[in-house]
């Protein structure tokens, strides 16, 4: 097992600030939790890397010091806090931008090298390392609040009901290369899985 | 296939689309309106990305799917529902699964707004025709401007509905509360050319003198004749500050007039020429010291503007409230959006 250790301000300069500042905030308001344990640096996630037939685990620890984090953006405080309260209409967002935020982590720690070039929303992957039509290539984001390595299962395989991000990304031919990437925030857990090639 | 312009395209969007996120998830209603028109410019570079390259049939659909899905996140179940419709014809030939897993996100997001807005829609009395076409009564206008806000707030991301709120306050005389109801449908749509030209009008009325000279100057540079209808929202404006600050009066006259003949050089249609007609016959009255009577309404064939107005009654007012009429008798959504 290998621990990764990772310190949020150093996202800056593995990827493009405007990438990165806006998932900055919802990283700071979602990866602490409620609990006052959980609450202590360095946040550590539970990481199941897999490439190809292999999977290894690993852990990933992720600290931050917010004078940094505001030397790059002096909002950052203001609207972490604004996020954790909650008193948004649109707090939905606050999973989605915290797993942006820590698919881009997870990027820059097992994909060295590689920056993200443009963004989806609508379809499949989120982030793109490559936007040849046809040959896409990048990485497919989600984040769950609550439900550890179950829900995280449910997001990639899929239930009864809805088909898994996996199958999902199989059956589109115009993606070349791309890795799933799946964060909890309780409790922690997180998954790398690279599905195609 | 120019790549490096579409992944230039692509990357704008999608950093767009992040920044509108981030304001959507602090909430507060102007942070709200910000994502909505990021949202929306993000699905033109979108669409745009598409048109710079001859990209396959799945490319061209997954962008509309994301254009798509900009806009239903930008809360605008109009144009979401136009590029819905696109879809439905780009993806003949595809296979079902992959048109199925390229939807599989968009669809349940779609059909919940459109869901929504058929709701709000349902709600609406004074303005469930769609536009108050003729104001009648002080409690009346004041539902349907009450209508309006509602429906401002809950669909943000919807110029049409930024735009009635504008036609109701305009009709109200409240200058302000028009020009930023006005300019809040022009930043969703900047390209719409109705907007841009009747902001010139209402930029005189809501601005100081300096402000609007200002505002007027900047689009001056940008009138061609293939927008006649900006060419007389253009000489109108002049017009009013003429008569605000008298000193550059002949000036601006002089200025107005050229873009009248402008707009007549271009394709103006028959209420738009007449429009244009009476404006410069107005202009060049005023130029050569002559006093403007109705018989220039007559002459440029605005009939009805004319009849039963006084002899001795202000053309110049009267022609602007003409005008003013016949765009409020023109409205309606789909124009407007």
């Amino acid at each position: 097992m290998t621990v990764y250790r990772y310190a949020l301000e150093q996202l800056y300069a593995d990827q493009d600030f405007e990438w990165v500042v806006d998932t900055i905030p919802a990283v700071v308001a979602w990866v602490p939790g409620d609990s006052r344990p959980k609450r202590s640096q360095p946040f550590r996630f539970p990481l199941r890397h897999t490439v190809g037939q292999y999977t290894s685990t690993h852990q990933l620890e992720l600290t931050w010091d917010i004078g940094q984090l505001r030397a790059q953006d002096p909002t950052v405080s203001q609207r972490a806090k604004r996020l954790r309260t909650g008193k948004t209409v649109q707090r939905e967002h606050l999973a989605e931008l915290a797993a942006y935020g820590l698919t881009l982590v997870a990027i820059s720690v097992l994909m060295p090298r590689r920056r993200v070039v443009a963004m989806n929303n609508g379809v499949a992957p989120d982030f793109l390392f490559d936007v040849t039509p046809n040959r896409l290539s990048g990485v497919e984001a989600a984040g769950r609040s609550r439900g550890g390595w179950g829900a995280l299962n449910a997001v990639g395989n899929g239930t009864p009901k809805k088909r898994g991000k996996r199958k999902q990304l199989l059956a589109r031919t115009d993606i070349a290369e791309v890795s799933l990437s799946l964060w909890c925030a309780s409790p922690r857990a997180s998954v790398m899985e690279q599905v195609k090639p | 296939m120019n790549l490096d312009v579409y992944a230039s395209a692509r990357a704008t969007s999608g950093k767009l689309k992040l920044k509108a996120k981030a304001r959507l998830a602090d909430g507060r209603p102007a942070e709200v309106f910000d994502a909505c028109v990021l949202l929306h410019e993000a699905a033109r570079a979108e669409q745009r990305a598409i048109r710079l390259v001859d990209a396959p049939q799945e490319t061209r659909f997954a962008a509309l799917v994301e254009a798509c899905f900009c806009f239903v996140e930008g809360l605008d179940p109009h144009a979401a529902g136009r590029v819905y419709s696109r879809l439905y014809q780009e993806r003949e030939g595809m296979s079902d699964e992959l048109a199925a897993s390229l939807l599989s996100r968009l669809t349940p997001r779609y059909e919940s707004l459109q869901e929504k807005y058929a709701v709000a829609v349902g709600g609406l009395v004074a303005l469930g025709g769609g536009l108050p076409m003729v104001t009648t009564t002080i409690p009346q206008v004041q539902r349907a401007q009450r209508e309006a806000k509602r429906m401002t707030s809950a669909f943000p991301g919807v110029a049409g509905w930024w735009w009635v709120a504008y036609r109701i306050a305009e009709s109200r005389a409240e200058a302000k509360r028009a020009w930023n109801a006005l300019t809040c449908a022009r930043r969703l749509e900047p390209d719409n050319a109705r907007f841009e030209a009747i902001s010139l009008l209402a930029a005189t009325k809501a601005l100081e003198y300096e402000a609007a000279n200002e505002y007027i100057g900047a689009v001056r540079a940008r009138i061609d004749s293939s927008h006649p209808e900006l060419c007389l929202m253009y000489a109108l404006a002049e017009l009013r500050l003429a008569r605000a600050r008298p000193r550059n009066r002949k000036q601006r006259w002089t200025r107005a007039l050229d873009v009248v003949r402008t707009g007549l050089s271009g394709e103006p249609d028959s209420t738009l020429r007449n429009n244009l007609r009476a404006t410069q016959l107005l202009l060049e009255s005023y130029i050569d010291q002559r006093k403007p009577s109705l018989e220039l309404l007559y002459r440029a064939g605005l009939t009805e503007v004319a009849i039963g107005a006084p002899a001795e009654t202000d053309i110049q007012d009267l022609l602007m409230r003409g005008i003013a009429s016949r765009v409020r008798a023109n409205d309606d959504m789909e124009d407007a959006a």
